[in-house]
Formats: structure tokens, sequence, C-alpha cells
């Protein structure tokens, strides 16, 4: 099996991982789809959301637990998520990434009319 | 009540908790179910209920993504492809974003190649088109449910006879009678026959089918009328007021859809029938008839002598069809044995599920175009495989480069289905527009050899059914150039700088066109084995001369108007003059049934020696002009004279083949034949045969007499012999018949050469179809051969380049290649006879005079194809030869 090493992060896990760690101790899924939602403007699948959280949660970016049920959701327990070491040192990497290519680059919307 | 209407939607929760990873589902149906309540608060329920289900649905892909285990999320791209500004990039995304990227990324590849991308969207095209328009004539004839209530439970009942082949002819009243009497297991049923009536309700005379049948037809088959009423059990009483339930169709089209149709009288053959009832709309029945009127059966009597009716019926409830078999065989050996005379002879009854009876006998041709059409898509899907290969064969070094970044081969697959789908969807876009015009063309060509023509079209399902192999095609094509991008393969290409050695193996994409070669080699062998009947039907000698000088026509004479005997005799001799009048016609004959399309029958004996029998004798009558108009020579004796016709003397003229089954040996001049009249009839001469039944059918011995003999026939059929185009003469005919008697149509009209070809119907199509087929699966295999031996040459040119440089002549390179291309070409037509022979015994029942596996055919059938096939190699093997030693060495 080949390791997988140093993968970038996607879009979706990219802003994910952010979400998580700004919901800090609260990061379940409903809270992190609407934080999403809410920041993003456009209503995201919860598949999609779960799909970037298990690929996360592979990489041991973040890891879980499961909450208390409540009837307020049939039931079913909560799904707490918290960001781990490598998850926060990944974001750092391309947090530097993309701050390093933004250096020296200047936008300038007036100039496309 | 029971269900909470607050909750989220049922059936999207299902969904969701079916597509989520199992560690996630509470969490995800709990985050789901909050966020629901939370809206539903603050929008509405339904509002809520509407962003459920689009959550669940697209939630979907990403969701099944994550069980497959597919990560990234990345654009990836080639470098080297980049450099060359052709890059492809793809993303390796299982969300439906992902998806749809991928396929526009695919979409843009492809664009960049049109040569290529329109080749193979030609190609899928053309197979997929085949199969939409076959699938369409297949669903509407024969998939498409009857109208019918509860059809699994009609039967239709018919008689047998081995002469006759077999079950599904037709039946006496009085034995329908006894078996309905008899059974116990047979429920309510209908015992019916066709007619063809005049119908006058305006001022226009119209010819209209008609279907005679007892009171309870559309309640048998449970469709009762849309208005009026059905039948009633009067009705069908001898000597009762005359009804008639029309269908929906002449109801719009005679009488605009008067919704005060009923109780209006309607005038049929010349008497007033009343309107009672239109029937449903979709009220449909073999033969289309338009008019349904009763038998008036009861109180009648009919002769056990005449074969004209069948019965549809319903089983009793947990009956089956071979019990209602046994049952009526039963009863009618009971039959056999009391009426001996009219029911012995090898005669039996027979029941079969109703489909038999609607569906006709072409279903299984029908299958058999399926099956060929099916033939031809795995070979267009091989040829678009095929240049998928080769594509990926030219990017082996990309793939090597990505894989050695630790791209994984999986990773490849969303954008080989990609490509693959993109290509079958926009060929799935181009089959459906060919097929739109291609069903237009089947059934303006064919419509009438095809059981419920009018209900093919393109249709909800066809459509369905065009989409699903379009993604199945496009899922088949995707997935074969991933088995070429092999990661320990690949190591080899990013070693060898050579593009050679790796792409001489390239077994695979030399399978594909071994197989399409085998499928070709199936497809033709059919065609040319079809083609072989319907030559050899063409040939048979049907006993008539110049049959493209004949026209025919029918007319009916309604009995009300014209009484049997001189009314109807003086009416058709006098029509026979008008028409002799007309400049370029030669004879004019008339007959109770044209030739070719069968007619009477009569078990008949010498008047002298009634010992001497011949079963199943076919009897017409005939005037003056008959044998003239049909060209049958005299072979012996004298003809019927001016005077046998006028007064109907009782002589006949026998066929050959009834003078050799009654009179062997002797001279049938003078001898008499029958019992019909008091010495029997007298034979006066010997004509030549004529295919009495049909061109496949074998020549029925027969006999000729007057036609004023028994006092004529009210509907009879004319024979028109002209010099020049009998198509030409139609205005004259009607103009002729509408002469004498101006209420009367003129139907049928046909040359005689329609005629020959009528009951060919299904033989024409599927032998037209098969040809079609047959040539665009040569047309395909031969691309394929092409491409491949191209390429072949390509990957080579440096080795050839080589040999040549070395002093290997032109003659060898050749050699060398034809040699490569023969080794797919020759196992390919191995496969494929015995692929063709395997499966040739389908076709038996559509070939004529010709066995299955007919050697000359598969022999002529196996050197088409390598003339084909030799031909496609010829051009690449001939560029190899070419080749400048220098520059294919120095290249690459």
């Amino acid at each position: 099996m080949k390791e997988q090493n140093q993968q970038t992060l996607g879009e979706m896990e990219h802003l994910v991982l952010l979400v998580v760690l700004r919901l800090g101790d609260q990061a379940y899924g409903m809270l992190i789809s609407e934080e999403l939602s809410e920041r993003t403007g456009r209503d995201i699948a919860i598949g999609s959301v779960y799909a970037a959280l298990d690929r996360l949660e592979r990489r041991g970016y973040i890891t879980s637990r499961v909450g208390d049920p409540t009837p307020q959701r049939g039931g079913r327990a909560k799904r707490y998520f918290t960001a781990e070491r490598q998850g926060v040192e990944a974001l750092a990497a391309s947090q530097a990434l993309l701050l390093g290519l933004w250096d020296g680059v200047e936008l300038d919307p007036e100039r496309f009319g | 009540m029971t269900r909470d209407d607050r909750a989220p939607p049922y059936l999207a929760q299902l969904l969701l908790a079916w597509t989520t990873r199992r560690r996630h589902r509470p969490g995800v149906l709990g985050d789901m179910e909050e966020s629901f309540r939370l809206r539903a608060g603050r929008v509405g329920v339904e509002a809520a209920r509407r962003w459920y289900w689009s959550q669940a649905i697209r939630s979907v892909v990403p969701s099944i993504g994550v069980r497959f285990r597919r990560g990234g999320g990345m654009v990836r791209m080639d470098i080297s492809e980049v450099r060359q500004g052709t890059y492809t990039t793809w993303v390796e995304d299982w969300t439906m974003r992902g998806w749809l990227r991928n396929i526009k990324l695919a979409g843009r590849s492809l664009a960049k190649k049109p040569g290529f991308s329109i080749l193979a969207i030609v190609t899928l095209g053309l197979g997929i088109g085949a199969n939409t328009a076959i699938f369409s004539v297949i669903f509407g004839s024969l998939l498409r449910p009857l109208p019918y209530a509860g059809v699994d439970d009609l039967v239709y009942l018919s008689d047998g006879h081995e002469n006759f082949g077999g079950a599904g002819v037709d039946q006496t009243l009085p034995n329908l009678l006894d078996l309905r009497e008899g059974s116990h297991l047979l429920g309510p049923s209908a015992i019916f026959t066709y007619g063809n009536s005049n119908l006058s309700a305006g001022e226009e005379p119209d010819r209209v089918r008609v279907l005679l049948t007892s009171s309870e037809m559309l309640s048998v088959l449970g469709m009762p009328p849309r208005l009026g009423r059905d039948f009633l059990p009067e009705d069908d009483v001898a000597g009762a007021e005359r009804v008639a339930v029309i269908t929906d169709d002449l109801w719009r089209r005679r009488f605009g859809a008067d919704p005060t149709i009923v109780g209006r009288t309607a005038i049929i053959d010349a008497a007033p029938v009343s309107i009672v009832g239109v029937a449903p709309p979709d009220f449909a029945f073999p033969g289309e008839p338009e008019v349904l009127m009763t038998l008036q059966h009861v109180g009648q009597d009919f002769s056990r002598g005449t074969r004209n009716y069948n019965a549809i019926g319903r089983l009793e409830p947990g009956a089956s069809v071979e019990a209602l078999r046994q049952e009526l065989q039963a009863i009618f050996d009971g039959l056999v044995e009391q009426y001996p005379e009219e029911n012995g002879g090898g005669w039996y009854t027979w029941a079969d599920p109703i489909d038999t009876f609607v569906l006709g006998s072409n279903v299984r041709s029908l299958y058999l175009l399926g099956g060929a059409v099916v033939l031809v898509l795995l070979i267009a899907c091989a040829n678009v495989a095929n240049l998928l290969l080769v594509r990926a064969e030219t990017r082996q070094r990309e793939f090597a480069v990505r894989f050695a970044l630790g791209a994984r081969r999986s990773g490849l697959l969303p954008h080989f289905l990609s490509e693959g789908l993109v290509l079958s969807v926009l060929g799935g876009v181009v089959g459906v527009a060919a097929a739109v015009w291609g069903i237009d063309l089947l059934v303006a060509l064919y419509g009438g050899s095809l059981a419920r023509a009018q209900q093919i079209e393109l249709n909800g399902p066809v459509l369905a059914f065009s989409l699903l192999m379009s993604l199945l095609v496009g899922l088949g094509i995707g997935l074969v150039p991933l088995l070429r991008a092999q990661p320990q393969r690949l190591n080899d290409a990013l070693k060898d700088g050579t593009r050679g050695s790796s792409l001489r193996s390239s077994r695979l994409g030399r399978s594909l066109v071994i197989s399409e070669v085998a499928l070709a080699l199936v497809i033709v062998a059919g065609a040319g084995l079809l083609m072989k009947s319907m030559a050899r039907l063409q040939d048979v000698d049907l006993g008539l001369a110049d049959i493209d000088q004949m026209l025919t026509f029918r007319l009916s004479l309604p009995e009300a108007k014209y009484e049997s005997g001189e009314p109807v005799v003086g009416f058709y001799a006098n029509l026979a003059s008008d028409l002799e009048r007309i400049p370029g016609v030669e004879a004019v004959g008339f007959v109770n049934r044209l030739p070719l399309l069968g007619g009477w029958n009569a078990n008949i004996s010498v008047w002298e020696n009634p010992e001497r029998e011949a079963s199943f004798v076919s009897f017409r009558p005939v005037t003056s002009g008959y044998f003239e108009a049909l060209g049958v020579p005299l072979l012996a004796g004298r003809w019927l004279e001016a005077t046998d016709f006028a007064d109907g003397t009782a002589n006949t003229l026998i066929n050959e083949t009834l003078a050799r089954r009654l009179f062997a040996g002797e001279d049938p001049i003078g001898q008499a034949i029958t019992d019909w009249v008091e010495g029997g009839l007298r034979v006066v001469g010997i004509v030549g045969d004529v295919r009495g039944a049909g061109p496949t059918r074998p020549t029925p011995p027969a006999f000729y007499f007057p036609f004023a003999l028994f006092g004529g026939e009210s509907a009879a059929a004319a024979i028109v012999r002209t010099a020049g185009d009998p198509a030409a003469l139609v205005p004259n005919v009607r103009q002729a018949v509408a002469g004498l008697d101006p209420q009367l149509p003129v139907y049928d009209i046909r040359t005689m050469r329609e005629v020959a070809h009528q009951g060919m119907g299904t033989r024409r199509f599927a032998m037209s179809l098969f040809g079609v087929f047959a040539g665009l699966a040569l047309l395909l295999s031969a691309v394929g051969i092409y491409g491949v031996m191209s390429f072949a040459v390509a990957q080579r040119s440096r080795e050839l380049g080589v040999r040549l440089a070395l002093g290997a002549g032109r003659a060898s390179v050749l050699r060398l290649v034809l040699g490569d291309g023969a080794r797919l070409i020759v196992p390919g037509i191995v496969i494929g006879v015995v692929l063709a022979l395997a499966t040739a015994r389908l076709l038996s029942s559509l070939l004529f005079e010709i066995s299955a596996i007919d050697p000359i055919t598969f022999l002529a059938v196996s050197l088409v194809l390598v003339a084909v096939a030799l031909g496609a190699t010829f051009a690449p093997a001939h560029r190899a030869t070419r080749l400048d030693p220098l520059t294919s060495i120095r290249h690459e």
C-alpha cells in the first residue's frame, strides 16, 4: 500500500476543517452544515459534508466521538468532531503555501474594467 | 392520526439512510432531523420537506463515494501535456460536483480531438439508433400490454390441420357452439368472423372492415363501449334489427365525433343498421375492424363444413390453457365421431393464449432482429473501445508519470468513465435522432406485416431504453482503457524510450477486432441465408405470365341490391366489357378470390368412380377472360367457351396437379368430377399449375368452372391485363365501376406483383433489416481492422524501417503486414462460422427451401468477410511499404 503522503487539502476538506476548528467542542454535523451554508452562501448537501469529514478522519486530521441522543433528533445520537494536531498542521501548511503564493500578488479588479 | 406530519419525509430518510455509511447514519439522520425541525419552524413544513428531499438526493453521489473510499478532491494535471497544450485534467472527487467537473473536462478533451470524437459518436449513434428503432418496434408490437382486462385469462380458439401449417385455422360455427356448450373450463366466450362492408353514411361510399361477432365480445374483452350500449343477446337472434358498435377511430373520422351518434342509422351494404355504441379509444383487435356487428347466429343453421369462425374466451378461475386444450379436444373427438364427414381427416382443435392471436407470427423474427441489432451495437462498442484503447496507448507515459507520483489505478476511473459516458450519451442523442427517422421508415415500409403497427412510436419507455443502453455502453467502453493502464506495465513505458515494444502486444485491441469479425460474420451469414431464401422465393414459378402487367381489385355487390344469379353475373359481364374498352387493356377476368391468396377447398371424387378421391382441392368460379388475364396456358383439351360461360354449363378445367392426382395415367378429358351437379362437372381441358395458396405453399390441385354455374359470387376480384403500366389504369377502373353503380366502392386495388408479395412481408422485413445490419457490421468491422492495422504499422514503423534499410523488399513488408492482418481475420472468421452455425437454426422458420447451415452461403459469406477485411488491411500495409527507412528510424 502506498503512503498517502502530503496530500493537499481539497476545497471542501479545507472549509470543513476550518469550520470544525471554529466551532470547537460544539462541532457536530448539523452545526457544521449550517455554518458552512451560512459562510459560503450555498446549501451544501449533508452527504458532501460527511464525505469530507470521513476523509479528514481517515487521514487523522480530525477525530470524533458520539454524544447523547435528543428528542429533536428523533432519538439519534450526535457525532462531535475535534480537530487534531495533524489537521492543524495541514491547515497551517496550506495557509503558508497560500500566503507564500499571495506574496507580491496585487489584486486590482479595476484592471479588467 | 398515526403519522407525524411534522416528521421528515419518510422515503427521503430511507434514501439517506441507505446511501450513508453505517457509521455516520445516526449522525446524518439526526442532524437532518434537527435541521428539518428548525426549518419547518422558520419556513413551513412544505418548504422543509422540499429541502430535505433536495439534500437527500444531492447526497447520494458523495455518500456512495465515501462507501467506496474515494479520496482526493484535487485537480491533477499532467505537466507534459500542459507543455504540449493538449493537457487533460480530471478531478478525483466523487461528489456530484466532481462528476460534473470530470464530465466537463472529458468533453473538453474530446473536443480537442474532433476527428476521433465524431467517429466514435457516429459509430455509437449508428448502433444505438438501430437498437432504438428495433426496440420501438418490439415494444410497440410485442411488449406493450394488450388493452384487454385480465389478459392472462383470455384464450383464442382455433382448429389445426397438418396441411394448413398446424393450429390457427378457422373453425366451424356449429363445432364452436358445441365446444362452448360442453366445456367447463371455458368461461364467457365470443365467436367471431370478419367481413368487409360498404358503409355509406355520407356521400362517398366507404369500404370498412367488419367484425361479425356474437354479442359477448366486448364484455369478454372487458372493454365496454365509451358511448351507448354493448350488444345484447337479443341482437344476436336471426332476423333481429341490425345494430352496430363502431370504433372510436371511425366515429371521429367518419362522424366527426358526433356525441349524438347513438341511435343514428348508417347504411351498411345497402341496408339500414342502427349504431348503438362507440367502442373505447384503446379498443384494438387484429385485422383492425372498424365496425362491430352481431353474427345473428341464434336460430339460424350454419354448415358444419364452413370453416370461417374463431372464438375468444376467458378461462374459468384456476384453469390452465393446457387443461382447456385437453378438455376441448376430448369434446372435439366426440364431434369427429358424430360428424366424420366434416370433422374427420386429421382435424384437431386448439387453444392458445390470446397473445398468439394478437401478436401474430412475426414474434420470432422480431426477437431475431433484436438479437442481430445487439450484435451490431457490440461491434460498434468494440470499435469505439478500440479507439479509446489506442488513445490510452499513446498516453502510456502520462499514466506512468501519474502512477510514479502515487496515483492509483482506480483514480483513473472517473476520467475514463467520464470520457466513455460523454461519447455514449452523445452517441445516444445521435442514435435517437436517427431512430426518429428510422421508425417512420420502418412503419411506412413494413407496417402492414407488423402486429399493432399503429402503436410503434418513440415514446417514454423506448427513450428510457435508449438512455439505459447509452449508459451501459458508456460504462463498457470507459472501463476498457483502464485494463491497459497497469502500473507494472507502465514502469516499462517509463524506462523504455521507444514506444515499440509495449504496443505490439496490444492483445486486448486485437481480441476486440477478432470478436468484431466474428460477430459481423454471424450477422452477414444471417443476411446471406435470408437473401438466398428471398431469391429462391422470387424464382418460384407462380404459373402466371408477366405479373407486372396485371392490376387487381375487389368489389362486393350488396345482396340487398344484387340478387344471386343474373343480377350478379350480369353486373360482372357488363363491367368486364366496359373495362375491355379501356385503351391498353388486353383481358379482364373475375374470380371469387385471387390466385396466390388461397380460397375455398373441397374433398372431391370422380363422378363415375367415387372411390377415386382427392382432398383439399381448390376450386374457383371464373369468368371467360380469367386465364387470358393471368397468362395461364392450356395444356390439353379445349378452353371453356363463350357458350359454357353464357349459361353456366357444368364443364370444368382442371390443373395439372389435379389431373395427376385423380387420373394418373388416364386421359381426364371427358371425365366428370364432384357430385355437385347431377353427372358431375365435365372436364374439357387441362390448364397449367398456379401457386394457388401463395408462393411458399405447394401448388394445390385445382379446378375452375364458369362463374355463372352456381349463380355467381357477389364478392369478386378482378384481374385486368394491360400492355402498359397497371397502376395507370386505376382512375379508368374507378370510372368504369362508378358508371355502373356510383355507390359501389372499389377496394384492395393492387398490382399482381403486390399480391404475390403479400405474406412475404415478415420475410422481406427480416431480410431487409438483416441486410442493413450486415452492411453496418461489415463497415464497422472494416473500420475496426483498418484502425488496428494502421496503428500497428505506425507503432512498428521503426522496426519496418530497419527491415527496409537492411534490404527487405517492399513485397516482403507488404506480406508481413498483411500476414499480421490475417492473424486477426482468420480467427475471427473461424469463431464467427462456429457461432453462426450454432445460431442459424433460429432463422430456419424464416428460410425457404434452404438449409440453415447451407455450406455455399457460409462459404460465400466468409469470402465476403475476408475480402472486406483484407481490403481494410491493405491501405495500412501499402503505407508500410512506402516508409522512408531513414525518417522512420530517426523518428522518436
